[in-house]
């Protein structure tokens, strides 16, 4: 009787683990009838999608995403979109929508190289950056976005937040143009050409030092995008070629317009707001961790349409000391600063360095750069926005109908109690045979 | 319509040092100024002005002129302001007012300036300094000094410079230009040819280079 009931203890175990076995390599029972609805998560794969959307009498899915589907999985549905299935999908929670995020990287106009990434999000998010390589950076965003400039370009970066993934391909190439400078010989043209030269770029120039005497620079050529990324048009020496520039910067170069060079009407449609009445510098302030304040500033009033602010200065009133607008394709930088040479002279010991980096930074925020490579909007949304990738792919969220039958995708897992079952069955049988002196 | 650009005039600026006699040619000033309102179109002010090495206001001057007969030996205060004044893209033009390379000025002025910055070497003759805004195809104009029986009677082929970023950082003459060019404007018409010329090359190509 003893041994009746070892064997049975030990069957039983055995037979325990087999329905485990089995449980795990179910597949889950799909009734051809009934339109399939699928509850997954980011683990869902375009296979486990393929593998469901092989019947043929499928005839509806819906999705309940806790994460946007990655990139395959979004191509499955398009295509099952386009086969006939009536494809849907929304929030599994239906207090909070999936993660909205969109990635761009494009060349930093610098001869360096370098590219600048932006990241939009919808809402305020911590988000982690990576390359090819590994993990790069994170960031708390705030206004729904955030940037990096990274001195390198590697050929593919990615952002993520919440399981959702956006990534883009940088550009293969990038040409960079020179740069032209419209100013009267004087310490600030002078300076700024070092500044800039220092940085790395071709500065060229014509400066008028008597009535049939000009100083070049560099090698003129005509204002195009095709030679030039962006004009710095420091003085009214600018004006004389105001419909040049105007079309340059329609053609989408860059052009930093400097207060003195947009005083005149001839800069009317280029300038983002009028010039109100030079400020004297704050004295001493050259030296401070502020030292723009110590700058004269022709203040910027009167905004044109689609101009921004872009800084203030701590001044009495808060004057707006560089304000930004585009015209046709290009980008303008309206700065109200006077005499930056004097920064960089006279400011403290990292003047020339910051001096530098602030010209390089004003050229960066304009400048026309030509690349060539992967056309990441020629996909557009693709991976570079995932959900609006999902949404242009098989539509906008929608509930689920009434009618479906809901199945659970995720692989079957056999539950703890077989194991349990099966672990308790053989301690007992070995038990026995120990009371009974068996081996 | 020509419209003249806002931009400050330029100042003629002479370096005092506590070593040495910085004020040796004192009409050069107004001289130089006078031929660059003369030749060209350039804001200058009517007055030059004079500004200790040692003080910062050295920085508000990117072009600093600094001659003398004595042994040149900067303060450390002096030296640092140098020091910042050239790191920070100033030029400054030292004139040997003896025209001797074994002169005490020359042999001062040249290891101060080896101290404190880098080696003074040979400018070649064709900088873009020579031809700014008059030509001079042969490199610096010679001086009726620079023969005249004192200092070293050598005609020097070369000024001597520092270059940072293949710009004039430091230019050193032993041409004795202090002596040519430190007389009274007027007497320019009596003059076949203006010695100055070449000071107006110089004005012109810090304002542009």
């Amino acid at each position: 009787m003893r041994v009746i009931l070892e064997r049975t203890l030990r069957t039983s175990a055995v037979a325990a683990l087999l329905y485990a076995w089995w449980l795990t390599g179910r597949t889950p029972a799909s009734g051809s009838e009934a339109p399939l609805v699928a509850d997954a998560d980011s683990a869902l794969t375009a296979p486990q999608l393929a593998q469901r959307l092989a019947d043929p009498m499928r005839q509806q899915l819906h999705l309940s995403l806790t994460a946007v589907p990655d990139a395959a999985s979004r191509a499955v549905l398009h295509a099952a979109d386009h086969a006939g299935v009536d494809v849907s999908w929304q929030s599994r929670d239906s207090a909070a929508q999936l993660t909205s995020i969109a990635l761009s990287a494009l060349p930093l106009a610098d001869p360096a190289g370098g590219t600048v990434l932006r990241v939009a999000v919808r809402d305020s998010a911590m988000i982690a950056l990576a390359d090819s390589v590994g993990w790069i950076d994170s960031a708390q965003t705030e206004s729904g976005g955030v940037s990096w400039t990274l001195p390198s370009t590697r050929r593919q970066y990615s952002v993520s937040h919440q399981g959702t993934i956006a990534r883009v391909n940088s550009a293969d190439s990038a040409a960079i143009g020179r740069l032209r400078l419209f100013a009267a010989p004087g310490w600030e043209a002078r300076f700024v050409m070092r500044a800039l030269e220092e940085s790395g770029w071709n500065v060229d120039a014509a400066f008028a030092v008597a009535p049939r005497a000009t100083v070049t620079a560099g090698l003129l050529a005509p204002l195009d995008t095709a030679r030039y990324a962006a004009v710095i048009a420091l003085d009214s020496t600018a004006w004389l070629q105001a419909s040049a520039i105007e079309r340059f910067v329609r053609s989408g170069g860059g052009l930093v317009l400097f207060a003195d060079a947009a005083r005149g009407s001839a800069m009317r449609a280029l300038r983002a707001g009028e010039s109100a009445t030079t400020v004297s510098g704050v004295p001493g302030a050259l030296q401070t961790t502020a030292p723009r304040e110590g700058l004269p500033l022709v203040p910027i009033i009167s905004l044109a349409a689609g101009a921004v602010p872009i800084e203030r200065s701590a001044r009495a009133g808060a004057p707006l000391a560089i304000a930004a607008r585009t015209v046709g394709v290009g980008r303008v930088l309206h700065v109200g600063y006077r005499d930056t040479w004097e920064w960089r002279m006279l400011g403290n010991e990292s003047a020339p360095t910051d001096h530098r980096a602030w010209w390089q930074s004003l050229v960066h925020r304009t400048a026309f750069v030509s690349h060539r490579g992967t056309d990441q909007w020629s996909t557009f949304p693709g991976e570079a926005a995932p959900l609006a990738d999902l949404v242009a792919r098989v539509g906008p969220p929608g509930l689920q109908n009434a009618s479906t039958v809901t199945e659970n995708l995720a692989p079957v897992a056999p539950p703890v109690w077989l194991f349990a079952l099966a672990g308790t069955a053989l301690l007992a049988a070995w038990w026995s045979r120990r009371l009974r002196d068996a081996r | 319509m020509t419209v003249l650009p806002n931009v400050s005039p330029f100042v003629f600026a002479t370096a005092q040092y506590e070593s040495g006699d910085w004020d040796s040619a004192p009409s050069l000033p107004g001289n130089l100024i006078d031929s660059v309102a003369r030749y060209t179109s350039l804001p200058v002010a009517p007055q030059g002005v004079s500004v200790a090495l040692a003080s910062e206001d050295a920085l508000r001057y990117p072009l600093l002129f600094l001659t003398g007969h004595l042994p040149v030996r900067f303060t450390p205060q002096e030296g640092r302001v140098l020091q910042r004044y050239v790191e920070r893209g100033g030029l400054l033009f030292i004139d040997d007012h003896n025209h001797d390379i074994d002169g005490a000025f020359h042999k001062t002025a040249l290891e101060e300036i080896r101290r404190l910055v880098a080696p003074l070497t040979p400018l070649r003759n064709n900088h873009p300094l020579y031809t700014s805004f008059f030509r001079f195809e042969d490199g610096p104009p010679t001086t009726s000094h620079e023969l005249n029986g004192w200092g070293d009677n050598l005609v020097h082929e070369h000024l001597l410079a520092v270059l940072r970023n293949d710009r004039i950082s430091v230019l050193y003459s032993n041409k004795d230009y202090s002596s040519e060019w430190n007389f009274h404007p007027d007497n320019k018409r009596f003059m076949g040819v203006d010695p100055t010329r070449f000071g107006v090359n110089l004005v012109v190509y810090a304002l542009t280079h």
